[in-house]
């Protein structure tokens, strides 16, 4: 477990809301990534989130350390998921579902946008494609290996021949840089 | 920097971005974490970073993730949802556990 999200966790069960709000922050993308490959609905999934996280600031006095933080959110927000789901008429076998079989469940899901979301997502994305295609190629390739590939620090910096410190600062910069160019979406 | 603590801390919005990759050192992961939760111009950078990594990894779900991180917490706070604790944790909170005392050595002694 992330030692950041222990000590998050910790201050949360001492009252500390704030540190919970930057636990909500650090995991709710992915979170809604994960809820969205289950249902289409992008308000629906927005509430499910939301009420994921509500279920976890409940119970996490609860949350022990055995597992990753986000294993532990992941389990709630399947939960959430499988009873509003039930709660529709449908049935999704979620319980056995493991986090790296969600990708391959309901990938047709995430067409389901309206027009008018297709067109901001395509515009989104071609914009993203083009900031990313503007970096420094030792920056590209740091984000590349952490954000597509999923690889580690310590695994980029094998990689890429070079210290923890300098992936750190070109992953870093590369963000920054796409923030700039995407301002206008953010 | 000085040890311990992150309450003089000087913002460093790198070490931001490597603590939502859970990429800090052991030895300096309570600092940015203490820095993060006094720091408004690091939380800012926070959400910034945030958002593009999420866009990088999944394309982009979310229309609006402040919106939704403020409709967490103002759920938490309007309808005064609180942290749940354990049975055990909750009996021995409260006064209540005290009219459990004289049962004690009744359980002990069987």
């Amino acid at each position: 477990m992330s030692d950041a999200d222990l000590i998050l966790v910790e201050k949360t069960k001492k009252g500390d809301n704030r540190a919970f709000e930057i636990l909500v922050r650090r995991y709710q993308g992915r979170l809604a990534s994960v809820i969205s490959r289950f249902v289409s609905d992008h308000a629906r999934v927005q509430d499910l989130t939301q009420e994921s996280f509500i279920k976890a600031y409940r119970a996490i006095h609860s949350f022990r350390g055995d597992s990753a933080f986000f294993t532990w959110l992941y389990r709630i927000a399947v939960n959430t998921v499988k009873n509003h789901l039930m709660a529709n008429g449908r049935h999704v076998p979620l319980s056995d579902v493991e986090l790296s079989e969600v990708e391959d469940l309901a990938p047709q899901l995430r067409n389901s946008d309206t027009p008018e979301r297709q067109m901001l997502r395509s515009e989104l994305l071609e914009n993203l494609r083009k900031a990313i295609d503007q970096l420094a190629p030792e920056m590209r390739k740091a984000i590349h290996l952490r954000d597509i590939e999923g690889l580690s620090y310590e695994e980029i910096a094998a990689v890429m021949e070079c210290p923890i410190g300098t992936v750190r600062s070109r992953i870093f910069r590369g963000r920054q840089e796409i923030a700039n160019q995407l301002r206008d979406f953010l | 920097m000085t040890p311990d603590t992150g309450g003089d801390m000087a913002c460093d919005p790198e070490l931001v971005s490597a603590f939502l990759d859970g990429e800090l050192d052991a030895i300096i992961v309570g600092r940015v974490t203490d820095h993060l939760l006094e720091c408004e111009e690091c939380y800012r950078a926070m959400t910034r970073l945030a958002w593009v990594r999420d866009i990088m990894v999944d394309g982009r779900v979310l229309d609006d993730p402040a919106g939704l991180t403020r409709s967490v917490m103002a759920a938490i706070s309007n309808e005064k949802v609180e942290p749940r604790a354990g049975f055990v944790r909750r009996l021995f909170s409260s006064d209540k556990w005290v009219l459990f005392l004289p049962l004690l050595p009744v359980g002990l002694g069987g």
